[in-house]
């Protein structure tokens, strides 16, 4: 490949596309994190776009949140697509992050230089669910007011910040109409923001690490790579459209705060293995409400997964055994819930 | 100037401190001894009464003297004179005259409540727990069998021994008691059955205010013997569907044959809710009694009961429907209207019923399934548009698939071209 | 294309028109996914014909019931509504209310006003003031008009 002659490009796009031929991904692992990097953000443009269109007509009451969503969905041309595809998006983004993440764990991909990338990951991993359990509460169903009563119950038993974060979170002591617009605020703007941070890490990562010479073992990023991961993505666009078509998303009837009661209700699928442990769980550990102790240990494990490069900076075996034990009973927690 | 209203408020609060403190202290002078002695006696049987007292709508204010006679001043062990009427135990055959001094007393009652009623002393003499006592079966209750001796509480009070959630437990304390029950004919399951009940459930489970508990039909002083028998109860609470019974065919029927009009199909004690298990074809044992197989009347009655369970089954169907619809997300405020008119419905035919007639019973289930099936029928719409709705998009999928082989023939091309 | 033709030396015509072919074919086609989405987007953000969700519409009465050039009053949530039908076939509502001491008005057809019985104000077909002491017009609801159905919108 020519070096290349930006003076003889005249758009940037072709300009940009020439750079990026220069850019090589190795054939097995650089191109399996192009290809996955690559549904991920398809299925992050699907939730933004439908994210947009559904805020359109959301209104973030207490009285008018669950009507207005059925709104969308029974008067609305393609609401109820709109609402299946966001929902489908949301689930798969949740997979693909989780694999992603379980993959670079295999891989070791979290050696130096990866540290950045790493924890970038782990951390969009963690927004997608936050986005995912933020977005169930927006339709004020019975489920909704549950999970949001449960959940800031759970984060108020954290130590020295709880209370304060479920003040934050609900803007009162029980679920009200400031709740819903927080948790919009949450879900529409603060998570969101927060993954674009990690995407900015991870993109400039990638531009810092990504090889510039060509070897056997490699394929240019532009077209080869990318041509797979477009190939890939029109596939995985059929599957979502596919799945949104034939499954709609529940919608639970509104609810009213002082009747939500637990009884009847599953968690969701990606927060079941939390739920699984706080109900196995005894009364009391270590002296202390159980509750609070595994809250504390769920956010210290998650808060270690992320930042566990920075503690292992050789890379041990050990250290990649610890993480893919971890990732392994999330896993093995998540299905067996499930089974249950 | 203001220094000197504030002198005047402050003896103003001065004068009543004193005159608080000082009629607190003749109250207190003209209580009876009797508490002084007995809070501090060793024997519970003697410490016991004082307690209970306090706290009781009596109160310790109220003395002892009043029931127990003797000298309530005299602080000895003198106060227990018999000669002026102390009796530890008051006679069973008397009590209810003891309470009766004040409470049958209308002029002494009004100035301490005025929603007090006097009349229970005269009720309970004429009632057959009154008149056993008379006939000498000390085993009938007087007023402290079940109100309490000296811890009376007012019947509103959830701790009342004659509380709704608890008057199933003090009537079954002897009713239930085979042992008790001996001489009499009566049965002794009425408390359990009552309490499987329509009724029982509604008080236990639901905390309902108005469903009956034993003193519901039966009163407690006996205030409801002369009330028209057991359908007279019925009819206190059920009025539409005793008058819808009154014009039916069996109205006269029944009083030829001697039946209880509604005792006869729903049972006493043991109501149970009027769905499948009476009315409808699950429930034909009922009217199976007198309409049997073979007999002229099984026509009627069958054709009936099926109109009720068809009417019950299309408003179901429409309930499960609009969940369905909801469950998907959907609102149309038409088909919940459209539920909510053959719910009402449904409760007109509830009533309509008890006139056990053939055309009355069409007619009002008709009401129930015209919007019922027509709520249904607009959420499966609904449920349909919204499927298509979505469907509609699978014409995407080509498009997709076209784009997703055209690149992978790209990908062929410059691959075979790179080597 | 005379940009590709400058910068890539094209070594025979076969391939060279087969890959644009292929390339015009992906680009159309990838288009024609992106105006799939776009369409049914801009579809999906165009609100749908019938009042802003959150109002709440109080269906009147039915487009035939209600003759040309005649108006009743209704009561919605115990304010009494003067519906109008214009003799366009066009509704109008108001709050019949008089906006001078809150008489309830009332539309009298022949002279196609609608009149305050109390103190003699009156109010063009448009709710402004005509005549007498009312201080402003009468405050107007939207109508919508769906499936022949006549429909006050309240906010």
């Amino acid at each position: 490949m020519e070096p290349p002659d930006e003076a003889a490009d005249p758009t940037p796009i072709r300009a940009l596309l020439r750079r990026l031929a220069g850019v090589h991904v190795s054939r097995g692992d650089g191109l399996t994190f192009v290809l996955l990097a690559a549904v991920a953000m398809l299925l992050m443009a699907v939730e933004a776009v439908t994210g947009v269109l559904l805020a359109l007509y959301y209104r973030p009451t207490t009285a008018d949140a669950n009507d207005s969503v059925r709104f969308v969905v029974t008067e609305v041309e393609y609401g109820g697509l709109v609402r299946s595809l966001h929902y489908w998006g949301a689930q798969s983004l949740i997979a693909v992050l989780g694999a992603t993440v379980a993959w670079a764990a295999l891989r070791r991909a979290y050696r130096a230089p990866h540290a950045l990338a790493w924890i970038s990951g782990v951390a969009l991993a963690v927004l997608a669910v936050a986005e995912a359990f933020t977005g169930s509460l927006l339709p004020w169903s019975h489920r909704s007011v549950v999970d949001a009563q449960l959940s800031s119950s759970l984060a108020a038993q954290l130590p020295l910040v709880g209370p304060l974060l479920r003040g934050l979170m609900l803007g009162g002591s029980q679920p009200n109409d400031l709740s819903l617009v927080r948790i919009l605020g949450l879900h529409a703007g603060v998570l969101p923001m927060l993954a674009s941070i990690c995407i900015g890490a991870l993109a400039l990562h990638a531009a810092g690490c990504a090889p510039r010479h060509p070897s056997a073992a490699s394929l240019s990023l532009s077209p080869h790579a990318a041509l797979r991961a477009a190939a890939l993505a029109a596939v995985v666009a059929i599957a979502l459209l596919a799945l949104s078509s034939l499954l709609p998303p529940h919608l639970g009837a509104s609810a009213e705060v002082a009747r939500a009661s637990a009884a009847g209700l599953r968690p969701s699928w990606y927060l079941a293995f939390v739920h699984q442990m706080l109900s196995a769980a005894p009364p009391r550990m270590i002296g202390l409400p159980s509750a609070r102790v595994l809250v504390t240990a769920v956010a210290l494990g998650v808060a270690a997964l992320a930042l566990f490069p920075l503690f292992d900076r050789r890379a041990s075996r050990a250290g990649q055994v610890a993480v893919l034990v971890a990732l392994a009973a999330i896993v093995g927690g998540t299905i067996r819930a499930l089974l249950h | 100037m203001r220094f000197s209203i504030e002198i005047g408020r402050l003896r103003a609060v001065l004068v009543a401190l004193v005159a608080a403190l000082s009629l607190a202290g003749s109250s207190a002078s003209a209580q009876e001894t009797c508490v002084s002695c007995h809070s501090t006696q060793q024997d519970l049987r003697l410490r016991d009464p004082v307690e209970r007292l306090r706290g009781s709508v009596h109160d310790l204010a109220m003395g002892c003297s009043g029931c127990h006679g003797g000298r309530g001043n005299e602080p000895t062990v003198q106060a227990h004179d018999v000669s002026v009427g102390f009796v530890a135990r008051p006679d069973p055959a008397t009590v209810a005259d003891r309470c009766g001094t004040c409470h049958a007393d209308a002029r002494f009652i009004r100035r301490h409540r005025d929603d007090l009623p006097t009349d229970q002393l005269a009720l309970f003499h004429a009632d057959s727990h009154g008149l056993a006592l008379a006939q000498g079966n000390l085993a009938a209750p007087s007023c402290l069998g079940c109100h309490g001796s000296h811890d009376v509480r007012a019947p509103n009070d959830p701790a009342s021994r004659v509380a709704r959630r608890r008057q199933h437990e003090t009537c079954g304390g002897c009713h239930s008691d085979p042992a008790r029950m001996a001489g009499t004919r009566l049965p002794t399951n009425q408390a359990a059955l009552w309490a499987e009940s329509v009724h029982g459930r509604a008080v236990l489970a639901h905390g309902s205010s108005s469903a009956p508990t034993c003193a519901g039909c039966h009163g407690a002083h006996g205030e409801h013997r002369e009330a028209g028998g057991a359908e007279g109860r019925c009819r206190h609470c059920h009025e539409a569907e005793a008058e819808a019974f009154d014009r039916s065919p069996h109205a006269s029927a029944y009083r030829r044959l001697g039946f209880s009009g509604c005792v006869a199909c729903h049972g006493s004690h043991d109501v149970r809710e009027a769905d499948g298990a009476l009315g409808t074809a699950g429930g034909m044992g009922v009217c199976r009694r007198c309409h049997g197989e073979g007999r002229d009347s099984d026509g009627v009655a069958r054709r009936i009961a099926a109109e009720a369970e068809r009417a019950r089954r299309d408003l179901g169907q429409a309930r499960a429907a609009v969940q369905a619809m909801e469950a998907a997300g959907l609102r149309v405020p038409a088909v919940k209207t459209l539920v909510d008119e053959a719910a009402q419905a449904d409760l007109r035919l509830r009533v309509a019923m008890h006139a056990l007639d053939e055309g009355v019973a069409r007619e009002a289930a008709a009401a129930v399934s015209r919007p019922a099936q027509r709520a249904r029928e607009l959420a499966r719409h609904a449920r349909e548009r919204d499927a298509n709705g979505r469907r509609a998009w699978l014409v995407a999928l080509p498009p997709l698939a076209i784009l997703a082989a055209l690149l992978l023939l790209k990908i062929r091309q410059i691959d075979r071209k790179r080597g | 294309m005379t940009d590709d033709a400058r910068t890539v030396p094209a070594p025979d015509a076969t391939p060279m028109a087969r890959r644009t072919l292929l390339d015009l074919a992906v680009g159309a086609t990838a288009s024609g996914v992106g105006l799939l989405v776009l369409l049914p987007a801009v579809r999906f953000a165009t609100p749908p014909a019938q009042p802003t969700p959150g109002a709440r519409g109080s269906v009147v009465g039915r487009r035939e019931e209600f003759g040309e050039n005649t108006a009743r009053v209704v009561s919605l949530d115990g304010e009494p509504v003067l519906v109008l039908a214009l003799p366009g076939g066009d509704f109008r509502a108001f709050v019949a209310r008089c906006t001078h001491l809150g008489c309830v008005v009332s539309y009298n057809p022949a002279r196609e006003q609608i009149e305050c019985p109390c103190h003699g104000g009156r109010f063009g077909c448009d709710g402004r003031v005509l005549a007498g002491p009312p201080p402003s017009a009468l405050r107007e609801l939207p109508v919508v008009v769906r499936r022949d159905e006549v429909m006050v919108v309240r906010g």
